[in-house]
């Protein structure tokens, strides 16, 4: 190999700083020739750089100062902060990509229409991320920097934290902000879908719509409660996010957002007429059978699915309040 | 072994504090890098040349070495020696060095009652 020492010497300089760094090389190189000895063969050159091991490692031992981007004094503090801010973040650019998406969108296919609501708000949760991962990491490296020359954040113990609701149930943070990003991209695709393209959502032979499935009318009635409704869970779904424990406050928050969600989608579909009269008609006529009959059993349907969805969300609610409030026992005792 | 893995490292970390007395011991005359780490190595004081030559020129940035370049020779070599600080050090840490054993060995001969 080709000046494999000077290449060493090269490695190690360059991490250096600028001062005294002709002397540290000369003794550097006085150094391993010493070690070197008389016998340059390759073999022996090669045995004695590695004795004195990776140039990465060696510099950072002339270094006098350890240095850090963030040291581990404080790297507790960043993640923390960090977690938070990625969490506001990543809500403020979903609420904004979705206020965007509902003025600016551009009508072409429904599959288009879904994969431009995928990409924006994937797209601006992903940007957000990285926004908040830069700021917090430039005003940690700040402080970190004006730690180092002031006492600024001198401890004492009025510093200390109040203690944490001992055993609250947790909420795992990623799962939730991951749930919230899908959870805002689905709602936006259905409120869109809903206002663009009610016309074409029907019963299809060939290319022609012979029956809608909705009326119209109450579709279009129904739109700004099912936006509440979306809106309240993804609030929710922030603050649980950012609580990160099931309390009081978060319990009571989400059980609103659940029971007015349940009552909208009851009232929604168990609505009179929302099922338009011709799909009816035409199922009929596929299982030639009347049309009162399959009217019969779609209501009847409807009446077991909402059963259900109640069971369902009232279990979810009683879980959820008897983890909170086994959690704000504990604390007590 | 596990456990033999565990008390290298446990050794390594306790000779750890001990490198800066053994290097100054040894520069009570002149010395350069390789030829302390040879005479430290003879009395079985192993530590690495990547640690030895880093340690020097620290240990001169605080006062405690003076070195002199000798261009003399055909190889240039720069020579540390115990400064007149260097030498209070020394024997300051010289006592600490046999308090700490006394200490020691008070602590192990409890153990042994």
């Amino acid at each position: 190999m080709k000046n494999v020492i000077e290449r060493y010497v090269y490695d190690v300089m360059r991490r250096l700083p600028a001062e005294n760094k002709e002397e540290v090389e000369k003794e550097l190189i006085a150094n391993i020739d010493d070690m070197i000895g008389d016998n340059r063969s390759d073999e022996n050159i090669e045995k004695v750089l590695m004795e004195l091991g990776e140039p990465r490692l060696l510099a950072t031992k002339y270094r006098t100062k350890e240095r850090y981007l963030i040291s581990p004094a404080n790297f507790d503090d960043y993640v923390r902060v960090l977690k938070i801010v990625m969490i506001i973040f990543v809500s403020i650019s979903l609420v904004f990509g979705s206020i965007d998406l509902a003025l600016n969108h551009s009508i072409e296919t429904p599959w288009e229409m879904i994969g431009q609501v995928f990409s924006k708000l994937f797209g601006d949760s992903l940007n957000s991320l990285l926004m908040a991962f830069a700021w917090v990491t430039v005003i940690f490296f700040i402080i970190e920097r004006v730690e180092e020359k002031t006492e600024f954040r001198k401890w004492s113990l009025k510093n200390l934290p109040d203690l944490p609701q001992k055993d609250s149930p947790k909420i795992n943070r990623t799962g939730a902000v991951v749930g919230l990003i899908f959870e805002t991209i689905f709602a936006m695709i259905f409120i869109l879908l809903l206002v663009n393209y009610l016309d074409v959502i029907g019963i299809y032979e060939g290319f022609t719509m012979v029956a809608p499935i909705f009326t119209n009318e109450i579709v279009e009635a129904f739109i700004p409660l099912l936006i509440i409704s979306i809106a309240l869970s993804i609030i929710v779904s922030t603050l649980k996010a950012l609580y990160g424990v099931w309390n009081i406050k978060l319990t009571t928050a989400y059980t609103i957002s659940k029971v007015f969600s349940l009552v909208v989608t009851i009232i929604f579909i168990s609505y009179p007429n929302l099922f338009n009269i011709l799909m009816f008609e035409k199922i009929a006529e596929y299982f030639s059978i009347t049309t009162n009959h399959v009217a019969d059993q779609f209501s009847q349907g409807i009446k077991i699915f909402c059963i259900v969805l109640s069971i369902l969300v009232t279990l979810d609610l009683l879980t959820t309040w008897v983890k909170t409030i086994k959690g704000k026992k504990t604390i007590k005792s | 072994m596990g456990d033999t893995s565990l008390l290298t490292n446990l050794i390594v970390e306790l000779r750890r504090g001990t490198q800066i007395i053994a290097v100054l011991s040894q520069l009570q005359e002149n010395q350069y890098g390789y030829s302390l780490l040879q005479r430290l190595e003879e009395k079985n004081i192993n530590i690495e040349a990547g640690t030895l030559y880093p340690l020097m020129r620290r240990l001169e940035s605080q006062g405690i070495l003076t070195s002199e370049w000798d261009t003399t020779d055909s190889r240039p070599r720069k020579y540390y020696i115990l400064s007149d600080l260097g030498q209070e050090i020394l024997s300051d840490l010289e006592k600490e060095w046999k308090k700490l054993e006394q200490e020691m060995n008070e602590l192990f001969k409890e153990n042994k009652k």
